[in-house]
């Protein structure tokens, strides 16, 4: 426990230079900082890679993942964890791959009433007091179980309007640099800057507080996870639209790698901590390690490990970070 | 409807509400005028917190009526959202969002701040109440709440309930709202009330600070075991009138004036050990003026860690419990607090209030929850002798008098017994220590007098107790109290002179000071985190 430095040591109004600098360095700075420097390795070795054809081939790949970062960042910034997200984004992939095709309302009926699923998990966890790991490993398997009932190998075809509006690639600029972009700063937008953004990140800090100053706790969980399942939705999208067929277990490796890449990004588990710009680097930082990794060539067999060691190494320094600025406040 | 000058805000009829076995709230009524600032007394457990979570909704009650405004409600109902009636409450325990900036905190509770600009807005009406309530506070627009002290946080929490927002206030219920607010920033934060009451607002607070509640209110109820006793004027009341109204010092032959520690009615405030056991526990403190003292705690003695909550106490407790050695006689190297060095011979088993949280296995049963810290001593080559268990279990089962059978699930148990499970558990440890945090929290009067037999008698078996206690009448079952105000140790008192006045002079003694544990619950998580 730390003592409270008196007032009278504490600076006042007018933030000094320092601050404004160490305003700068937001959560989100770091892992943006290492996407950077992961992209600038890949540039170095393969200079083709900043083309926009090459930067087509290496990001297009990490869309879907960013989707699934952003789902499982809203999920976290509820002090909630979700471990059915990968199986969700299987599922809507094989909605999209079989139902959509053969009967379009079907399939749009289907996929909201997947959204509707989220909303009633979120009534569940906030209502019933569950913990949000059992409730969404549960319907992990719920999701994939539909999956695999509908697909039991994978198989399908994507509509050809998806796939064409997902390979969309303007001369000039990189289709995947307007979707991220679009995407970040829509979605940085709500949840920093509006006030009911700011009412979510509070519900996942202090639910208590936030009801007592008159929201409801409830409405803010469910907001949260639609906002997941739509998210969830998104990255099932382009991955349809990116592999052109269906398979229920396309995206389980997607349920670690989102928390990773959120937990990168500078969100905490405390809930009410995150950062879209921040998980949108972390969604990065994870997926293009993979790439680089092969780049250089390590074996697959060792890719896991190396990606792995990569990401405690982002985790070790933002631990040093948040230290250096604790022991500075309480100089 | 009436008129509005002259109604009550509040009125509050035959107000009860039981938890388990205890009564926290026996039959209180009383009212609020409109502009009216009232205090309500009474020490830890009195029903003070109890009888406002009623009155704003937040719990419902089990009979008596709450009118609000000249709207009468059933007590027993719940109300989801008071502030929408105009009801606003600050809690004791913090309730902002650490992660959220300021201005989005603002914006929180004021819902009138909408539009593109809702932070500058939410920001401007915040502080409007903040630059008037506390001048000089220094708190920015873009800081975030977790950088910020403990006294800010408790700045915004009292300043955001009096922004007017889409609601505007009608009666404001705070809770110790001043407990880490310097002198200043008390007297202007009670100027701004004074002038808010004038508009029409009315102001409940409870606060351990009577002198506050004195000089600023108009009048004072005091509560004790959950019933209002007394009402009395401010302006005719003194620190005397209220604690005799608590009814703490009634059994005193005279009362001293708890002004100054060197008018206190003890005999020393240096009480030397009761024993002349070895040294058990050994304290170096070295308090903020660089004064050093030592401390020693001798075999056989049951010490109080007293003063009001958040003082040192729990830091000190730890730190003993840290300090511990891992089997009995052993030796550690000390260990550091603020303001302590605390070396410690032979081991501890601590015992936590806070039941819930860190101490009982709620999925086992009595018997497992008890035997659990002996289990080292039950096990023959790894593995656990029923019989032995068995034994350990019905030996103290016979000497804590619990009732029912060893297989029961341990939250079938009352609160109370709960806790005798969990003080049997650490004492069939039979460690040389026994640290309890607040043991009797929540336990009724009879099972807290079988608590105190036992300790007297484990002590006389050569047991070292201490003891952190809130509850400051129970100190007197101590041989020793050492009473703590801001981190450090002001004055040991022998057990017979430990009173409730005694205690509390000591700890009001100097000026009014930040907390420095129980910093929060914001605090206590980052810190657990």
């Amino acid at each position: 426990m730390t003592t409270t430095p008196p007032i009278t040591r504490e600076r006042s109004t007018a933030p000094t230079a320092r601050e404004r600098l160490s305003g700068l360095f937001g959560p989100w700075f770091l892992p943006s900082v290492a996407a950077l420097i992961i992209f600038g390795i890949m540039v170095a070795l393969r200079p083709l890679v900043a083309s926009p054809t090459g930067l087509n081939l290496v990001l297009a790949p990490l869309i879907p993942l960013v989707f699934a970062v952003l789902a499982q960042m809203f999920v976290i910034a509820a002090g909630d964890i979700d471990l059915g997200i990968g199986s969700f984004i299987g599922l809507a992939n094989v909605v999209i791959a079989v139902i959509l095709p053969s009967n379009p309302a079907a399939g749009i009926l289907f996929l909201v009433v997947m959204v509707a699923a989220y909303a009633a998990m979120g009534v569940l966890i906030a209502v019933r007091g569950l913990p949000s790991i059992v409730v969404t490993l549960g319907m992990s398997f719920v999701w994939l179980g539909i999956a695999i009932l509908i697909l039991p190998t994978p198989g399908g075809v994507v509509p050809e309007g998806i796939v064409s509006f997902v390979r969309f690639n303007p001369p000039v600029v990189p289709g995947v640099i307007i979707v991220l972009t679009i995407v970040t700063v829509v979605t940085a937008l709500f949840l920093h800057r509006s006030k009911y953004g700011a009412v979510l990140r509070g519900s996942g800090s202090n639910a208590e507080g936030v009801r007592r100053a008159g929201w409801s706790v409830i409405r803010a969980k469910v907001s949260l996870y639609v906002l997941a399942a739509i998210f969830g939705l998104l990255s099932g999208l382009y991955l349809s639209g990116q592999t052109g067929g269906g398979d229920p277990y396309i995206a389980q490796s997607y349920v670690l790698l989102s928390i990773a890449g959120v937990i990168v990004g500078g969100g905490s588990f405390k809930g009410g901590e995150v950062s879209v710009v921040g998980a949108v680097a972390g969604g990065l930082v994870v997926g293009l390690i993979g790439s680089l990794l092969q780049f250089i060539g390590v074996q697959s067999s060792f890719q896991a490990a190396a990606q792995g060691l990569v990401l405690v190494l982002v985790l070790v320094l933002r631990a040093l970070v948040n230290w250096i600025r604790k022991v500075r406040r309480t100089l | 409807m009436p008129d509005e000058s002259t109604q009550d805000t509040l009125v509050v009829q035959g107000v009860s509400k039981r938890f388990g076995s205890t009564l926290a709230v026996d039959d209180a009524s009383f009212t609020v005028g409109r502009g009216e600032l009232i205090g309500i007394a009474g020490h830890n457990g009195a029903g003070k917190s109890t009888i406002l979570k009623v009155v704003n909704g937040t719990i419902a009650g089990d009979s008596g009526t709450v009118t609000i405004g000249g709207t009468p409600r059933s007590a027993t109902d719940a109300v989801a959202h008071p502030e929408h009636l105009g009801v606003r409450t600050v809690y004791q325990e913090l309730s902002l969002c650490a992660s959220l900036r300021v201005d989005e905190t603002a914006a929180i509770f004021d819902h009138a701040a909408k539009g593109l600009s809702w932070r500058s807005k939410a920001w401007r009406s915040l502080r409007a109440v903040l630059d008037e309530m506390f001048p000089g506070h220094g708190i920015r627009q873009d800081a975030t709440i977790h950088e910020l002290s403990i006294a800010r946080r408790q700045m915004i929490e009292c300043a955001s309930s009096f922004i007017e927002s889409t609601t505007p206030p009608r009666l404001v219920i705070l809770d110790e709202p001043t407990s880490s607010l310097d002198a200043s920033a008390t007297a202007s934060f009670y100027a701004y009330l004074e002038k808010r009451a004038a508009d029409g607002v009315s102001v409940i607070i409870t606060t351990h600070r009577l002198q506050e509640m004195i000089d600023h209110l108009s009048r004072i109820y005091v509560m004790r075991d959950g019933r209002v006793l007394s009402e009395q004027d401010a302006a005719t009341a003194t620190k005397d009138s209220i604690v005799a109204a608590m009814g703490l010092a009634a059994h005193e032959s005279e009362r001293p004036v708890p002004e100054a520690a060197d008018g206190l009615p003890v005999s020393t405030i240096d009480a030397p050990p009761v024993t002349d056991g070895e040294v058990v526990v050994r304290l170096e403190q070295q308090s903020a003026d660089g004064n050093t003292a030592d401390f020693e705690i001798r075999k056989g003695e049951i010490i109080g860690f007293a003063g009001l909550e958040g003082h040192g106490q729990l830091l000190a407790l730890e730190a003993v419990y840290r300090a511990s050695a891992r089997r009995s006689g052993g030796h550690r190297s000390p260990k550091r607090t603020t303001h302590h060095s605390v070396s410690v011979v032979g081991d501890s088993a601590y015992v936590s209030g806070d039941r819930g949280v860190r101490g009982i296995f709620p999925l086992w049963d009595v018997a497992a929850n008890i035997s659990f810290s002996s289990l080292g001593k039950l096990t023959a080559a790894g593995l656990i002798k029923p019989r032995s268990e068995g034994a350990l279990v019905n030996e103290w089962y016979s000497r804590l008098g619990i009732k029912g059978s060893p297989t029961d699930p341990i939250t079938s148990l009352s609160g109370g017994t709960q806790q005798k499970a969990l003080m049997a558990r650490a004492m069939a440890v039979g460690s040389d220590i026994l640290l309890l945090e607040d043991p009797t929290r929540g336990v009724d009067q009879a099972t807290k007098s079988e608590v105190y037999d036992l300790l007297r008698r484990q002590a006389a078996e050569g047991q070292t107790i201490v003891w952190y206690s809130t509850e400051n009448e129970e100190l007197r079952n101590c041989d020793r109290v050492f009473v703590f105000r801001v981190g450090t140790i002001v004055a040991t008192l022998t057990g017979t002179e430990a009173t409730e006045d005694a205690v509390i002079a000591l700890s009001f003694g100097g000026q009014d000071a930040e907390l420095l544990d129980g910093a929060g619950p914001l605090d206590a998580e980052e810190s657990v985190r």
